[in-house]
């Protein structure tokens, strides 16, 4: 009787400290980033062009390109993405081949992101000549997050219960227009969850832009698709690798850290409001 | 001679066959519906009278459903599934090739067990096949979805809030208003799988004198397991077993002296 109690004692205990670990680490990263980054924060750092060889001057060309980059993924990933689940909920005949693709739409998420700045500089870059660019970059970050949003937006049609689908078509309604006007507007807010997820990952990203988008110093704002730009997280890099002024790089590279941790956050967080209320919304 | 006799004769039969047809609004011949490899539903032969109500009773998993859902093509969602044999609404096989489902299923309304209305409000409910068909024109939609929600006893109890959520109604009047969705789009069939099974008895009794009332305009099916509900709302009763019809017949005539020891035993309750 005692032994099991010390048992359960025990076992309880490690799983609660596997928990504070966890806790723990994340406080960690956030205290470091924080400390190390906040003194260089101010609205000067947000609003202003970065000056004197990126040793002075604020980070806006970066949170514009980052901005730029991750809605450029998402206007090319989403369509495309949602289209892909409802083919193969809705219409595909559920079989090998589409058990096939599905193994291969979740490889796709496995594959290291440094492999697809590679295909997007060939591709791209390259083959379809737009050149280091926004759409380059876009385009690549879209590719990356695709699977996000397929699974996701799979997910959120297969919830969508069965018994309206049926409804829908013992009305006459054709299956194009049980899709399009019952299961579709029950799915789209999983859809975009799992897309905002998507973004907060594709912001965060340097690899894929290494090669297709990213730019060290920019001087002027981009003003079109075909521009590269700077972004958050390759400006981190970039301040940390290159450059002959690490005393006053690397406190600008925490506060780039700084605001980009909180941005991935700050989406991620909007996800899972949304979700919440979506969640309490519906009552089937 | 002889040929004229012959002729005659196909003549009279060619009659006979009309007058079949005009009586007969469906009829199934030599059914066979299999998922996989059970065989769910085995050579069912049944003609369907024009605006009479055709109970269907039988032990659970005898195939109710399924033959119920091959009358509007319903199984034709359901994978795996495959069926054999002719369905005729009015002279046409609605399983010949050259058919619309969806016009088919037009013709042939349902009304599911568990009550399944839309998440949207009472009026979209009832507007969606209406508007699924390509209408428009809003004051048609208010007159139809007024009528619709008359048919199914529901228009007092919804009128003045048709915006509100579908959702939001009972148990009972989610069931009701499923009925005026189906009604809405002007069927001449419509099939019932267990309308009141998730519903109390006045809940119950409004939707069987909605049955008595639906009739005079169109051909009704119902699926159920409450005996006592068969013999009162219907005129045709149809008694399955494992796949098969054992009897159908007058309701009357089932419920009072059935011809099968099997159906005797099943309605005085000996078994299922
Ligand atoms: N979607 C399906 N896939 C595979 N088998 C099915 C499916 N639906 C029904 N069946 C099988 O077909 C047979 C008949 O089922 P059906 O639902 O028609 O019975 P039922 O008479 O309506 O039963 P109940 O009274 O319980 O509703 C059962 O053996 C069942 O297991
Ligand atoms: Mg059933």
């Amino acid at each position: 009787m005692r032994l099991r109690k010390i048992k359960e004692f025990i076992g309880f205990g490690i799983v609660r400290l596997a928990t504070i670990i966890i806790l723990l680490a994340l406080f960690a990263i956030l205290y470091f980033i924080v400390i190390r980054g906040i003194k260089v924060v101010n609205w000067q750092f947000l609003s202003q062009m970065p000056h004197s060889g990126m040793t002075a001057g604020g980070i806006l060309p970066a949170i514009l390109g980052t901005f730029y980059l991750t809605m450029c993924a998402i206007c090319f990933a989403f369509p495309l993405g949602v289209a892909a689940a409802i083919y193969l909920t809705e219409y595909a005949k559920q079989g090998k081949l589409i058990r096939i693709i599905r193994i291969g739409v979740s490889n796709l998420a496995g594959v290291p992101s440094v492999v697809f700045g590679l295909f997007g500089l060939a591709v791209f870059v390259k083959f379809f000549g737009f050149g280091i660019s926004i759409l380059s970059g876009g385009l690549t970050l879209g590719i990356l997050i695709l699977p996000t949003i397929i699974r996701s937006s799979e997910e959120a049609l297969l919830l969508v219960p069965h018994s309206f689908r049926w409804a829908s078509l013992a009305l006459g309604a054709s299956k194009w227009q049980t899709i399009f006007k019952v299961v579709l507007p029950n799915a789209v807010s999983g859809m975009l969850t799992g897309s905002i997820l998507g973004i907060g990952r594709a912001a965060g990203e340097t690899a894929p832009i290494l090669f297709t988008a990213a730019a060290f110093y920019t001087t002027k704002l981009p003003c079109s698709i075909f521009n590269e730009v700077q972004a958050l997280p390759y400006h981190i890099y970039a301040l940390m690798t290159e450059g002959v002024h690490p005393k006053a790089q690397v406190p600008i590279a925490y506060g780039t850290a700084l605001v980009l941790i909180f941005l991935v956050l700050g989406i991620n967080c909007i996800a899972i409001i949304m979700r919440n209320r979506f969640r309490r919304r519906q009552k089937w | 001679m002889v040929k004229m006799a012959i002729n005659m004769d196909y003549a009279e039969r060619r009659n006979r066959d009309l007058t079949f047809l005009k009586r007969f609004k469906m009829s199934t011949t030599n059914l066979n519906i299999w998922y996989g490899a059970v065989h769910a539903v085995k050579n069912i032969n049944l003609s369907i009278e024009k605006n009479k109500v055709i109970a269907i009773i039988g032990p659970s998993g005898c195939g109710k459903s399924t033959f119920l859902r091959s009358l509007n093509r319903m199984n034709d969602v359901i994978l795996k599934s495959r069926i054999e044999g002719k369905i005729l609404l009015d002279e046409k096989n609605i399983y010949d090739t050259d058919v619309d489902v969806v016009e088919i299923r037009r013709k042939i309304g349902m009304v599911f067990q568990k009550s399944n209305p839309f998440p949207k409000s009472i009026f979209e409910n009832v507007a969606y096949g209406l508007r699924v068909n390509g209408i428009k024109d809003k004051n048609y939609l208010e007159q139809k979805i007024e009528r619709s929600l008359k048919d199914a006893a529901l228009w007092k109890e919804v009128e003045d809030r048709l915006d509100s959520l579908a959702l939001d109604l009972s148990g009972g009047q989610q069931q009701r208003l499923c009925i005026a969705r189906a009604l809405a789009v002007e069927p001449e069939v419509v099939l019932f799988d267990e309308p009141c099974s998730a519903l109390d008895p006045t809940a119950t009794a409004k939707i069987e004198e909605l049955i008595q009332e639906l009739k005079k305009k169109y051909t009704i099916v119902i699926v159920t397991h409450n005996m006592q509900q068969a013999a009162r709302i219907s005129d045709f009763t149809a008694f399955f077993m494992l796949g098969e019809l054992i009897e159908f017949d007058k309701t009357d005539k089932i419920f009072t002296a059935p011809s099968k020891k099997t159906t005797e035993d099943y309605i005085t309750g000996r078994f299922g």
